[in-house]
């Protein structure tokens, strides 16, 4: 009898409590999925190459990819020097700093990131500049970028 | 680089790296896998491509990784059929009400927890791709499972599954561990679902008649192999491809079917036949190659996507130290509350949850799922990967603190020994030195007193992450100690048996020896005398370290000795072996020969000397004195030696070159010269160890009186030993 009551405290409640927060869980809004590979165009991978940025990308279509831990971003380009940076997402922006490889033509120099995710029919669209930052004269780099669609293992 | 030549190269690394760190791990007392798991963290970015980012890139670029990544896949499946080979519905036969509260608290507390935990995290750590449920239920996964193997490892190696609280961790672990992964073959049959064609209940409803399938069909089909194995008497080659290719299908049918590969593996093994020797055998044939080269891979291509820098800020460190947190307070927590409210004392509740509360890899197998499945993202992957390791790590020393060692060994040791008998402890490695050693023994009995025997099996752990729970094994029938027990039987000798698993097999007979009181240890040797020293490893150390008579014998034919021979040439080391030469021409009325070797200038003093030990050793009639006069007392014992002798008595001397030493055969002269057994005899003198110590002490510590002699100088002095 003993065995039986506690059982039921310890087990049914559990699981009593666990239907609970399911249901409360799915009124819970997760940040916007972002992760993956985006393609950037031609004309954004050109100007993301020139000085003094110089991204060079090794192939083409030029990529971005996008790992996402929720709203903690780590967007990663394919160049040869496989440049990182740390983002943050909020709703549909990105904002973060790159710290410029020794390969570009001002190595050491902080570039900001902000990027606008626009969900489109099919694939969702971004749109970003990055800048120097504590430089208000040097020009602003655009890009665009198309997500590819998610091929996880599911 | 062409992509075989960098694949090597990483399994090069990747296997050094592991039994490196492995090594050291296991220095500290962690098992071997968490060692391997830390190795495969170091060789990823964490460290490896933090510290040299060119080296990191060059030994593993992105492109070869898919190679890899197959092998370790390949690693994992049958890793998860040894898995589910060791499961054994014997483990939770006859272990009550007690055992199927706790383990299902053990599953739904950390579980529900889990849950919790995600209703914080998802909107931190997760993302609209994944759905609450999916992720809620993969945490609750996740949190809730046992490293039955590690676990099973831990409680063999300190002894513990005889005991109660070993009996149920382990019943409540083998119910965790099913139950865990028919857990999560749901999640992900659900996360599968959201983003697949086919309908969950289609999955649900081709898993459930794939189950029953296995149960009902293939397991009794199965039986069939298990009838082969025992016409064969072994495992062929044809059966380990038959049992190779049903892995295969049972992985293939699972994986088509929606859930993942890994649970087909596991269902397989569940299933096969629990036949001990079948299951031995096949083991042995597929786990090295498994545990040794496969999962090393498994482990560092997991720790090339474990990234501690995603893990940076306060923020996130807070989330990495919530998830250990609630870790900890579900499976320990709950296990302890349960075990203590069910059947169990603070201690025993205590080491019960700690047991429990280890992750191990399999938790890393079921993070590296979520993973895949996008189900957890690269942070919380990570972070979960640092629980896992923590929470591994930590079983060790929590479980020495809460219910240590010590204790294990006082349980053990209460037993009432009586002062007058003679106790002698046959270390035994190999069954057939069993009888020989026994007979051995009670040829020393001394005259007036009743010989108690210990046979001691110690099975050395291996270094891997399985270890077979045999479930019914008592010392009684344990396979090496069968035969000594036979004989004993015949003999109508009572022994008692004993048998653990050690990590250090000298210091264990030393402590057992202390434990028992033994008044002789006795030990055979069996390896081929040329092959390598006698004199050397296990031998050497407790010959050098035991604080009681100790003798090996090398046995070349079996009892009963007729002719003896004992080499003598100074009494402090030759008189143990005198005195046991003595006991067995008492008891097997054998003709005993003394060479007595005195340099030539000596000749007159010596012969006075030993007739004097005569009289004090009352040897019986048929002793032989035989006076050499020789500068080479080794070659005069050598020559006496070939004269047809059945047994060689000696002490530990440089004369006779039976020093320890780990190189070298000169000891091994007096074996070679004749076909006769050799009994190499090390006396223990209490006193002489004693006034030493004293020295000792004086020469450190100005007050002796402070301190206390040794315990075992007092137990050996109070036994009279001879």
């Amino acid at each position: 009898m003993r065995s039986m009551l506690l059982y039921l405290v310890l087990v049914g409640a559990p699981l009593l409590g666990l239907l609970g927060i399911l249901q409360a869980g799915e009124r819970i809004v997760p940040p916007r999925s972002v992760g993956g590979v985006w393609e950037l165009d031609a004309e954004s991978a050109r100007r993301l190459a020139a000085p003094c940025l110089s991204l060079a990308f090794k192939k083409e279509p030029a990529e971005l990819v996008v790992s996402q831990s929720g709203t903690h971003l780590r967007l990663t380009f394919a160049d040869r020097s496989r440049s990182s940076l740390a983002v943050t997402l909020g709703g549909d922006s990105l904002t973060g700093e790159l710290k410029l490889s020794e390969r570009a033509t001002c190595p050491g120099a902080t570039v900001e990131l902000r990027a606008q995710v626009i969900a489109g029919e099919g694939h969702d669209r971004m749109l970003g500049s990055l800048r120097r930052s504590m430089c208000p004269e040097c020009p602003v780099t655009q890009f665009e970028a198309v997500r590819r669609p998610i091929t996880l293992d599911r | 680089m062409h992509f075989l030549l960098t694949l090597i190269l990483q399994i090069a690394v990747i296997l050094l790296a592991a039994r490196a760190v492995g090594w050291l791990f296991r220095r500290l007392n962690q098992p071997q896998v968490v060692g391997e798991m830390a190795a495969g963290i170091l060789l990823g970015p964490s460290l490896l491509g933090w510290l040299a980012p060119a080296a990191s890139a060059a030994l593993f670029p992105p492109e070869s990784l898919g190679y890899l990544n197959t092998l370790s896949q390949v690693g994992l499946l049958f890793f998860m059929f040894l898995v589910g080979l060791e499961f054994d519905p014997r483990l939770l036969r006859g272990r009550g009400h007690a055992a199927v509260v706790i383990s299902h608290v053990s599953i739904v507390v950390p579980f529900f927890l889990g849950a919790v935990l995600a209703l914080f995290l998802y909107p931190r750590l997760s993302d609209g791709s994944v759905s609450f449920t999916g992720f809620a239920l993969f945490m609750g996964a996740a949190m809730s499972i046992t490293a039955f193997p590690v676990l099973a490892r831990i409680l063999t190696e300190r002894n513990l599954l005889q005991t109660r609280v070993g009996a149920i961790t382990i019943a409540c672990a083998a119910v965790d561990d099913i139950t865990a992964w028919t857990i999560l073959a749901v999640v992900v049959a659900i996360v599968r679902s959201s983003a697949a064609d086919t309908p969950l209940w289609l999955t649900l409803a081709g898993t459930s008649v794939y189950l029953v399938l296995m149960v009902l069909v293939v397991r009794r089909a199965l039986g069939w192999l298990e009838s082969f194995y025992h016409s064969r008497g072994r495992l062929t080659q044809d059966m380990v491809a038959a049992v190779l290719l049903l892995v295969l299908a049972s992985a293939w049918t699972t994986e088509w079917l929606g859930i993942h590969a890994l649970f087909g593996a596991f269902a397989l093994g569940a299933v096969m036949p629990k036949d001990p020797g079948f299951v031995h055998d096949l083991s042995e044939k597929l786990e090295d190659i498994t545990v040794v080269f496969l999962l090393p891979l498994f482990f560092a291509f997991t720790g090339l996507r474990t990234s501690i820098g995603l893990v940076s800020g306060t923020e996130m460190w807070m989330y990495a130290g919530l998830c250990l947190l609630v870790a900890t307070a579900g499976k320990f927590g709950g296990s302890t509350i349960a075990a203590r409210l069910t059947a169990l004392s603070w201690r025993e509740a205590g080491a019960l949850g700690i047991l429990m509360n280890t992750r191990g890899l399999m938790e890393l197998v079921i993070l590296t799922i979520g993973l895949e499945l996008g189900v957890i993202s690269p942070a919380l992957f990570t972070m979960m990967v640092l629980m896992a390791l923590t929470t591994t790590a930590m079983t060790t020393p929590i479980l020495e603190w809460l219910y240590p060692a010590r204790l294990i060994r006082e349980s053990a040791s209460r037993e009432d020994v009586e002062m007058h008998e003679h106790t002698v402890l046959l270390p035994i490695s190999l069954s057939s030195s069993g009888p020989g050693l026994l007979r051995a023994a009670l040829a020393l009995a001394p005259e007036g007193r009743q010989t108690r025997v210990y046979a001691l099996h110690l099975q050395r752990t291996s270094d891997h992450g399985l270890s077979r729970v045999d479930v019914a094994e008592l010392p009684a029938q344990n396979e090496v100690l069968r035969p000594l027990l036979a004989e004993a039987e015949a003999e109508g000798v009572e022994v008692r048996p004993l048998s653990f698993t050690s990590r250090n097999v000298d210091r264990d007979i030393l402590d057992v020896a202390h434990v028992k009181r033994a008044d002789l240890v006795l030990m055979g040797w069996h390896k081929p005398v040329l092959g390598r020293s006698i004199l050397s490893g296990t031998v050497a150390a407790v010959l050098r370290h035991a604080r009681v008579d100790v003798a090996v014998l090398v046995e070349r034919g079996a009892a009963p000795w007729r002719r003896i021979l004992v080499p003598y040439r100074n009494p402090t080391e030759d008189l143990g072996a005198l005195e046991l030469a003595r006991r067995i021409a008492t008891n097997r009325e054998a003709e005993v020969t003394i060479l007595h070797v005195v340099a030539p200038d000596r000749a007159s003093d010596g012969e006075g000397r030993l007739s004097s030990r005569w009289e004090e050793h009352a040897f019986p009639d048929g002793v032989r004195l035989k006076l050499v006069e020789s500068d080479k007392p080794l070659e005069a014992a050598v020559r006496e030696a070939r004269e047809g002798y059945d047994l060689i008595v000696v002490g530990v001397s440089r004369a006779w070159g039976t020093t320890p030493t780990p190189f070298g055969r000169r000891h091994e002269a007096l074996v070679r010269a004749s076909a006769a057994s050799l009994l190499v005899v090390r006396r223990y003198d209490a006193r002489a160890a004693a006034r030493s110590q004293d020295a000792l002490e004086d020469a450190l510590e100005p007050k002796p009186s402070a301190v206390a002699p040794p315990r075992q100088i007092l137990a050996g002095s109070t036994h009279g030993r001879t």
